[in-house]
Formats: structure tokens, C-alpha cells, sequence
């Protein structure tokens, strides 16, 4: 069965300088969708906003035909898991500590982890391949090795919807592959709603069915990846001239940037 | 559970030091063991000394050292931040100029000196957090540099209050120290009611405070309503920190080194963190307060001074030690 996020008309501002300007678009599972767009464009507020930390000013998220927007942090959080760009623990969690903080929405204030969590949280690390790393403290860890900790802890949340904000933007190629191929098994073996900020485009062509591309709050152009990254929008919307190539001996598409527009390009805010 | 029956244990080894005792100083002369235990059971001059005045006293260490740690680790939880602490951030300044106020109107009763103290406290709290607050974030290096701020203007205030209105100095000197000398029971059992009520409410965020050491954005995707859990703890840490202060004065650093020691054997888990610092503070304290009326004979010395001599120490080892000890998010 196919499941369905839908954000609908989402609008978002921070101290009144709108951020998103009513963005709509459906996201549906078991592949890859991709956030693309230049800095500041709003895909980290994005989200924060379907992972409901920020309150959208205007607009709702539904995941198939329940309202995400309104509900409780806890409900919220056994539905939508989170992989933030960094992860830096205050004092020395273990990796098995800190896959088990995913089975929060499902523990009471006075209990103890049950044995169906300790077999979710063993299960999640096992998916990622970091239960042999489960006693070691977390700061110790390579990048790499972090981010499959905190892919995990998102798994344990057994949620429906994975968010990942640029899950590789600090890893060496060959971690870049090996997460984003493991996220790619992981969609369609759980069926999962997997969105994942990109600022690597050619990142975004090889792993993501479709795209939506976000420029100054709005929506620029959404669906499937290469009908989106044409060179008529990469230029419009980074200021960048590509030339987009199938390479002869690999088959695989590649964005190669050119030449630098010499128009300037408008600043926006933070990411 | 070892650390609990450590803390009983220090309790009860603890009444044998003293002029009056088995161990110490001995005027006129030593006590002998067997006196001493009989003293603890019947009537007499010499029990009116261990169970009426001294008991009280270590009563009270122990439930202020409890309730210091608890304050302590709550703190450099919620601000991610191994300096945080009640003393650093001012708190316990804020309780003590609250407390001066009702020296100096004459209000000393005992329910309102707590209360003083908790105002003290609260607003103290309210005022260092909006001055690190930018744009809903906490920075923590305004956090604590604002804390240290304002905990000496208040320290001053407290002792210029006292100073002004004719208090005799000893009076001044250890409450601006801390001191345990004439205890009352009464206050004991206040104390230890205001303790028993904050660490069951610390205790049953321990798990939400875990996760809130991710970050506040992450603990809430995570399902942890992160501002609400804070303001209740960061509220009931106060209390306890007030409550410290109020019968005994300023003690410090005792919240600040506990929660460290503690960590570094036990673990960052709050779950097991919080009680631990609780009966190790107690301990801790109940020690410090033995040296502070045996090691200078007959003479009391704040214990504002030894746990000062001992923590500062103890601080500048943390500072130091910060990049290459355990890891801390910044």
C-alpha cells in the first residue's frame, strides 16, 4: 500500500520574515524525494515544520488522511523521525544510549524500556549496521558511524516518515555511498516516506525518484528529478550555468557547473 | 544503593566526631565508644549534645548537599553546560538577598524564609536566562558570564543589606559562607520535605532530560515537549537551590563538583545520575561539615570555606580538562 505525506499550502516566518510561501506538494513512499534549492531557500524550515518543532503560520501536513499539524510531540514522534545535519550530544552517551532516546514516544514517565523496545532498538542498529558499535561512546565515533547511529535512533522511533537533513554533507564519498544506499534499501524494505535535504544536485539525481525545488520560500518546481534539474531552472534558481551529461562509460547522469552567471544572485537568509 | 547506605553510614559515623565524641578534640576529656552509644539512647547533657544539636546539624548537611547536587546536575543538563550550577549562575545569590531582606524586616519565620528564598531564587533564574536569551535561543556563554555577573552584585547586596542594618559580623560571615551551626530540627524537616518533593519531580523528567541533551529541536522530534519539561525543572532546581540556601547560607561549589564525579563513575544517565548526585552530595557534605567544627578545634569554620578549598580546585581541573576529558557539547 501506497502511503502519502501531503504538505499542503505551508507557510512559515520567523519574526515575520516569511521563510516558506505556501508550498504544496505530495511526497510518496517506498523512494527517495529530494529538497533541493540554494541557501536560504527554506529546506530546513521545511523540515521543521512536517516534524511540527515549528508551527506553520499558515497551511497543514497530512500523512495519509491524519492531520500532522496539531498534534502532540509524542504522537508526532512515533509517526516522523529525524536526522538533523549534526548531532553533538551533551556528556558521553553510548551508541546503544542514544538509539534507545528513538523509543521515547513509547515509554511512560515510570517505565522502563519493555523487551519489544529492547528488540526494536537492537533491530534498528542491526538495519543501520552499528550494533557492534553499541557500547562505544558517541563523540568517539567516525562520522559516518555516527550518522548510522542516529539513522538508527530514527528507525526506532518506528516512524513512517524519515526526514534527513543533508545526511552526507560531512562524510568522505565513500561514507556518502554507503548511507545513502543503505537509506535507499531502507525506503523500500519498510515502505518508508523518506525526504532528504540535498545540496549535492548530482547526490539528489542518483538517489531521488523526484524532486521538489525550492527557491526564496517557494516552490520552484516539483517532480521527477530530471524533469526538475534542467538547465533552464539550475540557472534561473542558483545563478549557475551546467551542462547536464550522461556519462558514456557509467550510464549515469551528471551536473557539471560551467560557468559562474554574472548577474547577481539574491541573498536570502540563513539555511 | 551503595551509595545510600553510604550516606546512612556517614550519618551515623559522623555524630562521633566532635568535642563531644568518641573522635576529636575531647573537652574536658575523650569520650569513650561506649558512652557515646550510650548517650545516643538515653537522656542526659551529653545527648542533648549528639541528638539535639549535632544530628540536626548533619541532618541538614546532608539534605542541603542532596539538594545542591540534584540543582547542580539539573542545571548542567538543561544548559548542556559542565560549569552550570546554582552558585555560578547566581541562584543561590538571589535566594540568599532574599533571605537578607527577612533578616533585616525581621521575618525569619519558618515558612518564610523558604519562601524568601524561592523568590530570591525564581527571579534571579527568570533574570540570567532573559539576558542569554537571543532570539529563542540560550547562549551559554552569556548564560554563565551573566550568572557569575550577577551572583557577585547579589553577594554584595546580601552582605551590604546585613552590613547596613548593624548585623554583627559573625552573623555576616557565615551566611555569606554557609554554616550549619544551630540547627533545628524543624528546619531540617522543611528542608528535607522541599527535597523529597523536587528530586520526585526531577526524577520523573529524568528520561525527557536524557533526551533534551540532544538539543532542545531534536529532544522535540523525539517527542519530548522540550519547553515545558524545561521550564518545570529549571523551576523546581531553583526551589532546591533555594531551600539550600535558606537556613544555611551560601554553600558552594558542592553542586557544581558531585554532578561530575558522579557522571564520570555512574554515566550521563539522569536516571541513575539525579539519585546518585542526591546521596553523594549528602555524604559529601556531612564530611565537609565534620571538617568545617572539628579542624580547628573547638572553633567552627564556615563551610562556605572548605567546600570552596576543595571545589575551586576541582573547577580549574574541569577547565582545563575540557578538551581532552569527557565530551561535552558546547
Amino acid at each position: 500500500m501506497h502511503m502519502l505525506l501531503r504538505i499542503d499550502g505551508v507557510s512559515c516566518s520567523y519574526d515575520s520574515a516569511m521563510v516558506l510561501k505556501d508550498v504544496t506538494f505530495d511526497v510518496p513512499s517506498g523512494t527517495l524525494f529530494g529538497i533541493v534549492g540554494p541557501n536560504g531557500c527554506g529546506k530546513t524550515t521545511l523540515i521543521r515544520c512536517v516534524s511540527r518543532v515549528l508551527a506553520p503560520v499558515g497551511g497543514v501536513v497530512w500523512l495519509d488522511n491524519e492531520l500532522l499539524s496539531g498534534m502532540s510531540f509524542r504522537d508526532v514522534a512515533s509517526k516522523v523521525g529525524v536526522v538533523p545535519q549534526t548531532t553533538r550530544p551533551g556528556f558521553a552517551f553510548t551508541a546503544y544510549e542514544i538509539v534507545a532516546m528513538g523509543r521515547t514516544p513509547y515509554i511512560g514517565r515510570l517505565q522502563m524500556e519493555s523487551e519489544e523496545d529492547l528488540a526494536v532498538i537492537k533491530g534498528a542498529m542491526l538495519s543501520t549496521d552499528c550494533w557492534h558499535l553499541r557500547s562505544r561512546t558517541f563523540s568517539e565515533l567516525s562520522g559516518g558511524e555516527q550518522q548510522r547511529v542516529v539513522i538508527a535512533r530514527a528507525l526506532a522511533q518506528e516512524p513512517r516518515v524519515l526526514l534527513l537533513d543533508e545526511p552526507t554533507s560531512h562524510l568522505d564519498l565513500g561514507y556518502q555511498l554507503q548511507i545513502m544506499d543503505m537509506i535507499e534499501g531502507l525506503a523500500g524494505e519498510r515502505n518508508l516516506i523518506v525526504v532528504a535535504i540535498f545540496h549535492d544536485l548530482n547526490m539528489a539525481v542518483r538517489y531521488c525518484e523526484n524532486v521538489v525545488l525550492l527557491n526564496e520560500g517557494k516552490v520552484e518546481e516539483v517532480g521527477g528529478t530530471l524533469d526538475v534539474l534542467t538547465n533552464e531552472n539550475i540557472e534561473r534558481v542558483y545563478g549557475v550555468k551546467v551542462a547536464i551529461e550522461r556519462s558514456p562509460s557509467t550510464g549515469l547522469v551528471m551536473i557539471v557547473p560551467t560557468a559562474r552567471r554574472a548577474k547577481n544572485r539574491g541573498s536570502g537568509g540563513g539555511d | 544503593m551503595i551509595l545510600f547506605g553510604g550516606m546512612l553510614a556517614s550519618i551515623f559515623a559522623s555524630l562521633a566526631f566532635g568535642t563531644v565524641g568518641p573522635i576529636g578534640a575531647g573537652i574536658p576529656s575523650r569520650m569513650s565508644w561506649e558512652d557515646f552509644f550510650n548517650s545516643i539512647v538515653a537522656e542526659g547533657p551529653r545527648s542533648n549534645i549528639l541528638m539535639n544539636l549535632r544530628l540536626p546539624r548533619i541532618l541538614l548537611a546532608c539534605a542541603v548537599g542532596a539538594a545542591l547536587s540534584i540543582s547542580g546536575a539539573v542545571m548542567q543538563c538543561l544548559f548542556r553546560n559542565p560549569l552550570a550550577e546554582p552558585y555560578i549562575l547566581g541562584v543561590s545569590s538571589g535566594a540568599a538577598v532574599g533571605v537578607s531582606l527577612g533578616l533585616i524586616w525581621g521575618v525569619t519565620s519558618l515558612l518564610s524564609t523558604p519562601i524568601l528564598a524561592f523568590s530570591g531564587a525564581l527571579i534571579t533564574v527568570a533574570a540570567v536566562y532573559g539576558i542569554a536569551q537571543v532570539r529563542g535561543r540560550i547562549k551559554t556563554d552569556t548564560l554563565l558570564l551573566a550568572g557569575v555577573a550577577i551572583a557577585s552584585f547579589l553577594s554584595a547586596v546580601s552582605f551590604y543589606m546585613l552590613y547596613a542594618a548593624g548585623k554583627d559580623r559573625d552573623l555576616i560571615i557565615s551566611w555569606i559562607m554557609g554554616s550549619f551551626a544551630l540547627t533545628t530540627i524543624d528546619e531540617v524537616l522543611i528542608t528535607t520535605f522541599v527535597l523529597a518533593m523536587g528530586g520526585l519531580v526531577v526524577f520523573l523528567f529524568a528520561r525527557d532530560m536524557n533526551v533534551m541533551l540532544m538539543g532542545e529541536e531534536t529532544a522535540k522530534q523525539l517527542g519530548v515537549d522540550a519547553d515545558t519539561v524545561k521550564i518545570i525543572v529549571l523551576v523546581t532546581a531553583s526551589i532546591l537551590a533555594a531551600i539550600a540556601v535558606a537556613f544555611v547560607g551560601i554553600v558552594g561549589f558542592v553542586g557544581l563538583i558531585i554532578p561530575h564525579i558522579v557522571r564520570m563513575t555512574l554515566g550521563p544517565d539522569n536516571r541513575i545520575l539525579i539519585p546518585a548526585s542526591a546521596f553523594a552530595g549528602g555524604t559529601f557534605l556531612i564530611w565537609m561539615d565534620v571538617l568545617a567544627r572539628t579542624v580547628a578545634g573547638g572553633q567552627e569554620i564556615p563551610i562556605g570555606i572548605i567546600t570552596a578549598f576543595c571545589g575551586a580546585p576541582f573547577f580549574i581541573y574541569l577547565l582545563r580538562s575540557r578538551k581532552t576529558g569527557y565530551a561535552y557539547a558546547s
